[in-house]
């Protein structure tokens, strides 16, 4: 019933201590969001797989985790359910299902959720700590004490310790908080060949330049340097941005889209309405994946044909690069 | 014969030739006045009135057009029934005029009121020219209130402006917003394709 | 005369020109006094509205206009008493989003309190900013003083998220 991806399933052990520590923070409720995530995921992609006879892939566990990571805290599990069932039917399942995808589907149920329920979800945010007690109960809904994340607390002007953000001791998404355990999962990531290196660090380069260069230029908005380590901008960098799917495959197109994400995500978070910008950011960028793509295939064409020229001039061109080739991922699925 | 070709044309413009998803016409008020069911029921009935009376009008005078001022002319008949329809509008209805504003002189630019004069009016009888517009706007308005109830159910929780959902109802902004329709009319398009797709084959099964 | 020939094109064209514009003048001077009157309504019920007179329906409405409500001679401006306090409205307008906006504002002479605001016409997009003409969003607006003469409005937030 299942397609074997052993990347998948290592995209999921990295995410593992990640969930514990989230349970950790806000409680036993991230279990039942993350159970609502994966089994409404797995429904909806084994309904639309039946029907065309194929096979459950396990990106689709990826995704409904990378989703419940996403959520704030004390989500309704009702938004989990729409956002993930969104998430693999129309940006999944509709393109094809597994490889074919031109949005990362977690992102993309994210923003559907984000931008519907909007006034619903920006208040299910809390502080922190000790299985969720810091929110007034263990189990169950926690109180309406909802916390404001440090993004939105810098763009107040209001300094944040550094410490509660390297350690995750702060308000967020679930996913999203402990910078050292997202760390040590694009550690273990890039040294399984798990996750493109060249993605996460042009992605944290694209960031971290934009904001060097706003902060520096002295615009009044600018958040401070620190802004790097609050929000989802690891989160995304090391787990979204590397998306074999939706992710370009060339290196230097990689380089492109990795700047390009993490440029635009700082632009968002400094000037528009909303204070994460992460999300569409990476949507941005997945649309011009394939274009950048084309674009360095091309490139890379040129120089070839002007060192062979010489040699041989009747060459017969090299078949063009499709522009969604198979991803790394299905060849190894297939093995 | 006159019956069946009704019957014929009726069913083209519902179903197998629906000007939204299969012609892919008028996307643009399917996008603008859907999220809300009370002007997408008055935006359609213009366009059906719209469409119906220049096509008989236009299929009536066919004879007298010259092909050089043929465009021209189409437009000229169109936007007077639109207009016509904005001052009895103005006059009898201000209410529902005042809150289309724009909408009902936006009439003019939908596709399938161009769309029905050249593919259908100039080539036939005035009577079945009409009954091709009425039903053209008939499809058109079937899609667009199954959209129009879709949005206005999730994004204010109610019909026609009366309350449906309970008051606990979380209402979906992005159903408001018209990225909404693009996701519907797609589901739509592909509901219906699907199933044009199995019919047609299932019939071509029954031939053999 | 041929289909064809240029004469032709041009007396047809100008002819059927002609035929539809003449009724659309008919149909448009038939309806004048009713539009003209529907225009008078929309005013005074907005003007009443602004000061919180109720009505029930158009002939109502214009007696308790009558009654009630004096114009100023600088135009477009109203005045009323209220529970024996005066209160003074003006039309205003400012730019929307596809055009203009044209509000009535009823406040005490002095300007420290806002009575109500109606609005008159508007071509925003209906279901997003055309819902500043439903009651809740005027409604929630009489509740701010009003600073020198302006009365400070609060947004409310389901608008804005339309513009992420």
């Amino acid at each position: 019933m299942f397609q074997k991806q052993p990347m998948m399933r290592r995209v999921l052990y990295a995410l593992t201590p990640i969930v514990a520590l989230a349970v950790w923070l806000y409680g036993p409720r991230v279990l039942a969001t993350l159970a609502v995530s994966l089994v409404t995921g797995f429904l909806v992609e084994y309904r639309f797989e039946k029907i065309k006879g194929g096979k459950v892939s396990e990106a689709v566990f990826v995704t409904g985790t990378l989703f419940a990571l996403s959520m704030p805290p004390a989500v309704p599990l009702w938004i989990v359910a729409i956002g993930i069932a969104f998430a693999v039917f129309m940006a999944k399942e509709v393109y094809g299902g597994f490889g074919r995808n031109v949005f990362n589907p977690a992102i993309a149920g994210r923003l559907f959720v984000y931008i519907a329920f909007a006034g619903t979800l920006g208040t299910k945010f809390f502080q922190p700590g000790g299985f969720g007690s810091a929110a007034g109960s263990l189990f169950g809904r926690p109180d309406a004490v909802s916390a404001v994340t440090p993004l939105a607390m810098m763009r107040g002007g209001v300094d944040v310790p550094m410490l509660g953000l390297l350690l995750g001791n702060r308000a967020g998404s679930i996913g999203e908080s402990s910078v050292v355990l997202i760390a040590a999962a694009a550690i273990y990531l890039v040294a399984t060949k798990t996750a493109q290196w060249r993605l996460i660090l042009s992605t944290l380069l694209g960031g971290a330049a934009m904001a060097a260069a706003l902060f520096f230029a002295g615009f009044a908005k600018a958040l401070p340097p620190e802004s790097l380590l609050a929000g989802s901008f690891l989160f995304v960098a090391v787990f979204m941005a590397t998306d074999p799917v939706s992710a370009p495959k060339k290196p230097a197109a990689q380089w492109a889209y990795g700047l390009s994400i993490g440029a635009v995500i700082i632009v968002i978070r400094t000037f528009s309405l909303f204070p994460e910008g992460t999300s569409f950011a990476l949507l941005l960028g997945n649309t011009f994946a394939s274009l950048y793509d084309r674009i360095a295939a091309d490139a890379a064409r040129k120089k070839a044909a002007r060192s062979t020229a010489t040699a041989q001039v009747s060459a017969a061109p090299t078949p063009e690069a499709p522009t969604r080739p198979d991803s790394a991922a299905d060849k190894e699925a297939a093995k | 014969m006159m019956q069946s070709k009704a019957y014929s044309v009726l069913k083209d413009n519902l179903w197998t030739n629906n000007p939204i998803f299969i012609q892919i016409l008028g996307i643009c008020s399917t996008l603008a006045v859907t999220n809300n069911l009370r002007n997408t029921m008055i935006m359609t009935l213009g366009v059906t009135f719209a469409t119906a009376l220049s096509s008989l009008t236009l299929s009536a005078m066919k004879d007298l057009i010259p092909r050089k001022v043929r465009m021209i002319i189409q437009v000229v008949v169109m936007s007077f029934y639109v207009i016509l329809l904005d001052i009895l509008l103005r006059a009898y209805l201000p209410d529902v005029s005042k809150q289309l504003g724009p909408y009902v002189g936006l009439i003019i630019t939908n596709c399938i009121l161009m769309g029905r004069a050249e593919a259908f009016a100039q080539a036939n009888k005035p009577l079945l020219s009409f009954w091709d517009g009425l039903t053209s706007g008939l499809g058109y308005m079937s899609v667009l209130v199954a959209i129009a109830v879709v949005r206005e159910l999730l994004g204010f929780g109610t019909l026609f402006g009366f309350r449906i959902m309970p008051e606990a109802f979380v209402t979906w902004t992005i159903m408001i917003m018209a990225p909404s329709a693009f996701f519907l009319v797609a589901m739509v398009m592909w509901w219906a394709k699907t199933l044009q797709a199995k019919r047609l084959a299932v019939a071509k099964e029954a031939k053999k | 005369m041929k289909k064809d020939s240029i004469l032709y094109v041009v007396l047809f064209t100008f002819a059927v020109c002609a035929a539809f514009v003449v009724v659309l003048a008919v149909a448009n001077e038939v309806t004048k006094p009713l539009v003209a009157a529907n225009k008078l309504f929309a005013t005074r019920s907005a003007v009443l509205g602004a000061f919180g007179i109720p009505y029930a329906d158009a002939v109502d409405a214009s007696a308790k206009y009558e009654a009630q409500v004096g114009e100023l001679e600088r135009g477009n401006s109203w005045t009323s008493t209220i529970d024996g306090v005066e209160y003074v409205a003006i039309e205003s307008a400012g730019p929307g989003l596809w055009g203009t906006i044209r509000i009535i504002l009823a406040a005490s002479p002095d300007g420290e309190r806002v009575r109500g605001i109606r609005v008159v016409s508007q071509n925003e997009t209906p279901g997003l900013g055309g819902r500043i003409e439903e009651p809740w969003f005027p409604a929630a607006s009489t509740a701010f003083p009003a600073r020198r003469g302006r009365a400070s409005r609060s947004s409310p937030s389901s608008t804005r998220a339309w513009q992420c």
